[in-house]
């Protein structure tokens, strides 16, 4: 099982979090249906390093991990909000 | 003593008649490249020179033949889905799978066995009676039965399934069927080899190239093809090749993970699906109970299979069927399953001309290999998608027209 230190609530599994997407920038204009559309769903799921919003469901935690998505490898976890 | 072992004896030279060919090197130009030597790409080969007559065709593999998401599902085949659209597609691949072992001259021991998706809730009952009533307007076998015509179906299994989650009732479908994935992705292999398509395996596209008219070379390990015609069939590895061209798309790459049992004595001839509990369970023509689960939570572009996996896969079976806590897994593996908002596939035409996709098929998509290879090949053929896919395609997503094919998987995702 695989295990990170996380700020505040300490070592856990990761198994104990929803995981969300990308922390992608709001665009400051949507423009029209179809840019719309594209910002909503499409995606770059491509192997990388990325960002993401974690869920702590017991806790009521949002945090914001950094991972590796072709290794699963975690490097960083910060409470979102600070 | 074999013939076989004779001839190579004293026959000078002796090349046993292979299934398809293994060419090395590759030509300057095609008129189609096929990126992914699983089964839909080699489908699409077959179709090609099947239906079309083209066999100026390079199916290329980063890896060996079908060692993808094609030697990686658990083999079941069903047209049980939600929508017309999707019940359509995949009832024209059962159509087409039937016929498969004599248009193929290949066995692919395809095997009606019944499909049962278990209901432990009346919400799940529910959604067995909507997906039983749009199947039946559709012409499919399919209908909600209860826990006595499930008994009669499986004797084996707790219907009281450990006491805290009993079942209610189960949506059945009498045409779900396996057959052996490895030899439905040779078969079409063998037949498309046998018509002159180039089958490279360990050949890795590096890069795609498009100019005004659109895509125009393919640049692989072993060199650089020409070509205005190119397929990318390539399920987990989407992303990464639609990207060599900057298109977008909503697919996000999930492991799914499945597992088999040691063989043992054959008992059971259905499969039995569990939507609530995420499981599914069918026995092979080998005696292996074949059984997968859910998709993994997080993105991950990686093949890994993890114990945590195998445990409580294992602890949901055990309350279905406790007589297995004696049986043994013998192997598991996870693939990388490339995943739409929707859950219906991307197939067709791209904004890129001469480029087509069949991606997003899930979980491994190995139910719809025949319609989609034979779909495909009509797209490329003719520039413009197959009536049969057309709402399938990639521009749904920017203008808001999903599919919404809750009932891809039988599982809940």
């Amino acid at each position: 099982m695989n295990y990170f230190d996380f700020p505040v609530i300490g070592r856990r599994s990761i198994d104990e979090f929803t995981i969300g997407d990308d922390t992608l920038p709001e665009p400051s204009v949507l423009g029209n249906v179809q840019s719309t559309g594209n910002w909503v769903f499409d995606r770059e799921s491509t192997p990388r390093k990325t960002t993401e919003y974690w869920f702590h469901s017991s806790s009521q935690l949002w945090f914001i991990v950094e991972r590796n998505t072709e290794t699963d490898e975690i490097f960083s976890a910060e409470t979102l909000n600070g | 003593m074999s013939i076989r072992l004779l001839k190579h004896a004293f026959i000078e030279n002796y090349a046993e008649p292979c299934w398809f060919n293994t060419p090395s090197t590759l030509k300057d130009t095609y008129d189609v490249v096929i990126i992914g030597a699983g089964g839909h790409g080699l489908a699409c080969a077959h179709y090609l020179a099947q239906d079309h007559g083209i066999t100026n065709v390079a199916v290329l593999d980063a890896s060996y033949l079908g060692g993808g998401n094609t030697g990686r599902n658990t083999t079941i085949i069903r047209s049980n889905y939600l929508t017309p659209e999707g019940v359509r597609f995949y009832d024209a691949s059962i159509q087409l799978f039937k016929d498969l072992s004599s248009d193929l001259e290949t066995n692919i021991f395809y095997s009606e066995r019944g499909h049962y998706t278990l209901a432990h809730s009346s919400a799940t009952l529910r959604t067995a009676r909507w997906r039983a009533e749009v199947n039946k307007h559709l012409g499919i076998k399919s209908e909600v039965v209860g826990t006595d015509e499930i008994s009669r179906g499986c004797p084996e299994l707790q219907i009281d399934c450990g006491g805290s989650h009993a079942i209610e009732g189960a949506l059945f479908h009498a045409p779900g069927a396996v057959a052996r994935h490895d030899a439905v992705a040779w078969g079409y292999a063998k037949s498309a080899s046998a018509r002159g398509i180039e089958i490279h395996q360990h050949t890795p596209v590096i890069g795609l190239e498009k100019d005004s008219e659109g895509v125009s070379a393919v640049v692989t390990s072993k060199g650089i093809i020409k070509t205005r015609n190119v397929l990318s069939a390539v399920a987990g590895h989407t992303p990464t090749v639609t990207g060599m061209l900057n298109i977008k798309s909503p697919i996000e790459i999930f492991p799914l993970q499945a597992c088999v049992t040691e063989p043992i004595k054959p008992w059971l001839d259905t499969i039995i699906v569990s939507g609530s509990l995420h499981l599914y369970i069918s026995q092979s023509s080998r005696g292996e109970l074949v059984m997968g689960a859910t998709l993994d939570p997080m993105e991950l572009h990686s093949r890994r299979s993890t114990l945590g996996f195998v445990t409580s896969l294992c602890d949901q079976i055990l309350d279905l069927f406790p007589f297995l806590s004696g049986v043994k897994i013998n192997r598991q593996w996870g693939g990388m399953a490339d995943m739409t908002p929707d859950f219906a596939p991307i197939m067709g035409t791209s904004p890129v001309k001469g480029f087509y996709i069949d991606a997003g098929w899930g979980t491994w998509g190995f139910k719809a290999t025949p319609i989609s290879g034979k779909t495909m090949a009509s797209t490329i053929v003719n520039g413009v998608n197959d009536p049969l896919i057309r709402s399938f395609n990639l521009s749904r997503f920017g203008d808001f027209d999903l599919v919404g094919e809750k009932g891809a998987a039988a599982v809940g995702h």
